[in-house]
């Protein structure tokens, strides 16, 4: 029985659009994924579709790394300040989230039950109660 | 001119282009490199390795006909410029220049 050839369609338009984004240029990766793609269908003949997804993502996650440093090589200063800003905004973001997440913890922490920060600041304003 | 520095990765994939000839896209140089350094080298190694290449004069490229079993997309056709074949040359010098003189010590002698 000849095995079911199912090209790795789902992810090519995810790592297109991050690297087009990225600002490469666009006949490398017409190249590059033009590769993965031919290789990806042949491994799917031979090993199994499981297979050749899971060489596909390897093989995506080596060259990620390589392709950073192309792109670092041939972008131009608005693609290099754009990446930048996202990169920065997205830390702000995962700081602020993790902020929060700490403070909601303390909060739990220090006042089971009243999870706001109310809570902390009426915790800390009580008289303690002398023996 | 002087040749561009190439490192050995840049060498290998050169001399890949060369051999190939016609069939010189990524996936035949990154297979050869394969079957003669026994090294798996990522796509994106390979290509951003022929893109120095071709940056550095040494080769040029060209996008074929798109083909269904790349999902509609070219295969990228290097070929060797004659400052790349130069540079093959240079390295070769440079490699008999260093061996020079060394063959009896590393090698056993002939029984």
């Amino acid at each position: 029985m000849t095995p079911r050839v199912r090209p790795a369609k789902p992810s090519l338009p995810t790592v297109e659009a991050l690297l087009r984004a990225l600002g490469a240029d666009p006949a490398f990766v017409e190249a590059v994924l033009g590769d993965l793609a031919e290789e990806c269908a042949e491994r799917a003949a031979r090993d199994g579709v499981r297979a050749a997804r899971w060489w596909y993502v390897r093989e995506a996650v080596r060259s990620a790394p390589h392709l950073v440093r192309s792109w670092r090589r041939h972008a131009g200063r608005h693609q290099r300040a754009r990446v930048a800003a996202c990169v920065a905004l997205g830390v702000v973001a995962s700081s602020v989230a993790v902020l929060a997440l700490l403070a909601g913890a303390a909060v739990t922490v220090a006042h089971p039950g009243r999870g706001s920060a109310d809570a902390v600041a009426t915790v800390a304003i009580e008289p303690e109660n002398l023996p | 001119m002087p040749a561009p520095r190439i490192g050995s990765l840049e060498l290998a994939a050169l001399l890949a282009v060369a051999r190939l000839a016609d069939d010189a896209y990524g996936l035949a140089v990154r297979r050869d490199l394969a079957e003669r350094t026994g090294r798996d080298h990522s796509v994106g190694a390979v290509y951003t390795t022929l893109q120095r290449l071709e940056d550095k004069g040494l080769l040029t490229s060209r996008a074929g006909a798109p083909l269904p079993v790349r999902g509609g997309r070219s295969r990228r056709h290097f070929t060797l410029t004659g400052a790349g074949a130069r540079a093959i040359r240079e390295a070769e010098r440079h490699a008999v220049s260093i061996w020079a003189g060394v063959g009896g010590i590393v090698r056993p002698e002939p029984a």
